[in-house]
């Protein structure tokens, strides 16, 4: 038979029951199932090959391969593919034959689990961990089960397991770290974080979320790692949603330091900086003034140090040396001239009416 | 485009010399089959054939698509014919699966499209897969060096074949008769490729026999080009199609 795999899927009231003995034909039965499935096994078996075949109460799954080809490899693909209801029937059918198998089980529970059929999820979990007490990921899968069903107090226990199981697996401590964090325990959830880093130093995720719980955790020393951390992805994986949200945390860390520095008062020299950036917009016509917005902007994208006063960035659309807090604030009275509704990400409203009541 | 294999060059120019006009490749990211060849008509220069990209070489697609052009051309001009599908056939799968199954409020409003759909496909099947199924076994016997890509596609194209098997809209599916040209496909590709593996889910769903008489047919039909129309027409009287589309004469 061929050597690839081959895959289909045919309603139960399709078969021929004819095909079955007479005590199996009616449809969705149990001696129906088992008839179906020793239908086609044999069928393949006698030229070569294998089946896998799942039955449900309304269609037959059948998964044909050559000889000695694991099932589970190409039931993997699958789901890595995101072929997930496709391939729970295979998994359901492989953990009937093969009842011990934790991995298995761990694979199916985490299929219910994406399918949103957290009960189905949590069944197949916990069974996976009381054969494998030691299998870190499933216990993982228990907690995140319950956190997507909205019962994070649930989660907690499962995810302790599963870092006490390996305690070097950071997938689970960054699961449990993010757990602590949306409890509000984020002293703990810090130091999982930390651990996931540890040993997922490339995972952006873990980088985000260590990030993340220094942010929340605040005080000066904190938050200048949480900006180094967001910047490390922004630069690393610049094109990402978390690329975006970091860009976000650091737009907001940059203005609450800018307004700390002042007590929360008015930056005076933003509102100078606002003031000159009018009178140039005065100058200019309109769709230059939206030439030099849009190239801020686009340097904005790589991160613009607000709290450096550094004057180390240049600009194609305006000659001279600027530092971050300088670009932001021209291209903050840019925007309002263009759009007064337009949200320039960051707030300097206050300094732009200051800037506006200086001019009159 | 990778390079093409020999025997893939020696069809091309079988091509070029019995039409007077060569073939023209397009990389086409959004066909829905592999491949595709217009041929040549209104004055125009070349035949396009459009492809889908693919790791695989296209070698055997090329040789396949080609192999319709020849066939044609075998034919003395005024016995050529373009396969013209009715307009009526969306309607004939309508009043088929109406008589059959029976329909929900949603099901009857999903009708008439699915209909359509059926029935597009159905006659894809028949106007395809009897002539390709000679163009098959011609590459077969005439060019081993294709056989690999020949099985690759194959199988292929009975894996995506297979997925009908199970494709509903609601509680609509595909008339149990059309899908005998299937059936006699994957039976045809089990003898081709020595298989007896392909058949099982047709088997399985009771379509074999139908499909086992349509490849009757196919024996007993003669196999030269001139056959070609008469052939489909079979098919299409087995299949209940036979007023589903007409023969035009074709038109450079």
């Amino acid at each position: 038979m061929s050597k690839k795999p081959f895959y289909f899927t045919l309603p139960v009231g399709k078969f021929d029951t004819n095909l079955l003995p007479a005590s199996a034909r009616a449809i969705g039965s149990d001696a129906f199932k088992d008839a179906v499935v020793a239908h086609f096994v044999a069928e393949y078996a006698g030229k070569g090959g294998g089946a896998v075949v799942g039955v449900d109460d309304e269609q037959i799954s059948v998964l044909a391969l050559p000889a000695g080809a694991d099932p589970l490899d190409f039931v993997m693909t699958m789901l890595q593919e995101g072929r997930i209801k496709e391939a729970i029937p295979f998994l359901e059918s492989m953990a009937k034959v093969d009842k011990d198998n934790a991995q298995l089980l761990y694979n199916l529970g985490i299929g219910y689990s994406e399918l949103g059929q957290f009960d189905e999820a949590i069944i197949r979990l916990k069974r996976a961990v009381s054969i494998d007490p030691s299998h870190a990921h499933a216990w993982t899968g228990i907690g995140v089960a319950y956190q997507r069903m909205g019962k994070p107090a649930l989660a907690l226990e499962p995810m302790q397991a599963a870092v006490t199981a390996n305690p070097r697996d950071g997938y689970s401590q960054r699961n449990l770290g993010a757990l602590f964090l949306s409890l509000g325990r984020a002293n703990e959830g810090l130091a999982h974080m930390r651990q996931a880093r540890q040993a997922l130093p490339h995972d952006p995720q873990t980088t985000f979320g260590l990030a993340s719980a220094l942010d929340e955790l605040g005080g000066s020393q904190n938050l200048a790692e949480a900006d180094e951390l967001f910047q490390v992805i922004i630069d690393r994986w610049p094109g990402s949603q978390l690329a975006e949200l970091s860009r976000t945390a650091r737009t907001k860390l940059a203005h609450s330091n800018m307004r700390s520095a002042v007590d929360g008062g008015l930056r005076p020299d933003v509102v100078m900086y606002i003031s000159s950036a009018l009178d140039i917009l005065d100058r200019e016509s309109a769709d230059r003034g939206r030439q030099i917005a849009v190239e801020i902007a686009l340097k904005g994208q790589d991160g613009l140090d607000i709290n450096d006063p550094e004057q180390k960035y240049t600009l194609k659309t305006l000659p001279g040396k600027f530092s971050g807090m300088h670009l932001v604030s021209i291209m903050y009275a840019a925007f309002k001239r263009i759009d007064p509704t337009m949200d320039a990400g960051i707030d300097l409203a206050a300094e732009y009416q200051a800037a506006l009541a200086l001019r009159q | 485009m990778q390079r093409l294999l020999a025997a893939t060059k020696d069809i091309l120019d079988q091509v070029e010399r019995k039409t007077g006009k060569s073939v023209q490749f397009m990389r086409d990211d959004s066909l829905k089959i592999l491949a595709t060849l217009q041929m040549a008509r209104n004055g125009a220069e070349f035949h396009v054939l459009r492809y889908q990209p693919s790791d695989e070489p296209i070698d055997y697609l090329v040789a396949y698509q080609a192999g319709f052009v020849l066939r044609l051309f075998e034919n003395e001009p005024d016995q050529r014919f373009d396969f013209s599908p009715a307009p009526s056939s969306g309607a004939a799968v309508k009043d088929l699966i109406s008589a059959v199954q029976p329909l929900s409020d949603g099901d009857r409003d999903r009708l008439p499209q699915f209909a359509d759909f059926v029935a597009q496909w159905a006659l894809m099947n028949l106007r395809s897969l009897p002539i390709g199924m000679r163009i098959d076994r011609w590459i077969a016997e005439q060019y081993p060096t294709l056989a690999e890509l020949q099985r690759s596609s194959i199988t292929f194209q009975q894996q995506q074949n297979a997925n009908i098997l199970s494709y509903q809209v609601g509680k609509l599916s595909v008339p149990t008769n059309l899908m005998a040209a299937n059936a006699a496909y994957a039976l045809f590709a089990d003898r081709l490729l020595e298989e007896d593996t392909f058949s099982i889910p047709y088997r399985a769903a009771g379509f074999a026999s139908q499909g086992a008489n349509l490849l009757e047919v196919w024996d007993e039909t003669p196999q030269d080009a001139s056959h070609d129309c008469r052939l489909v027409d079979l098919w299409a009287k087995a299949m209940g199609m036979k007023d589903w589309y007409s023969w035009i004469p074709y038109k450079s």
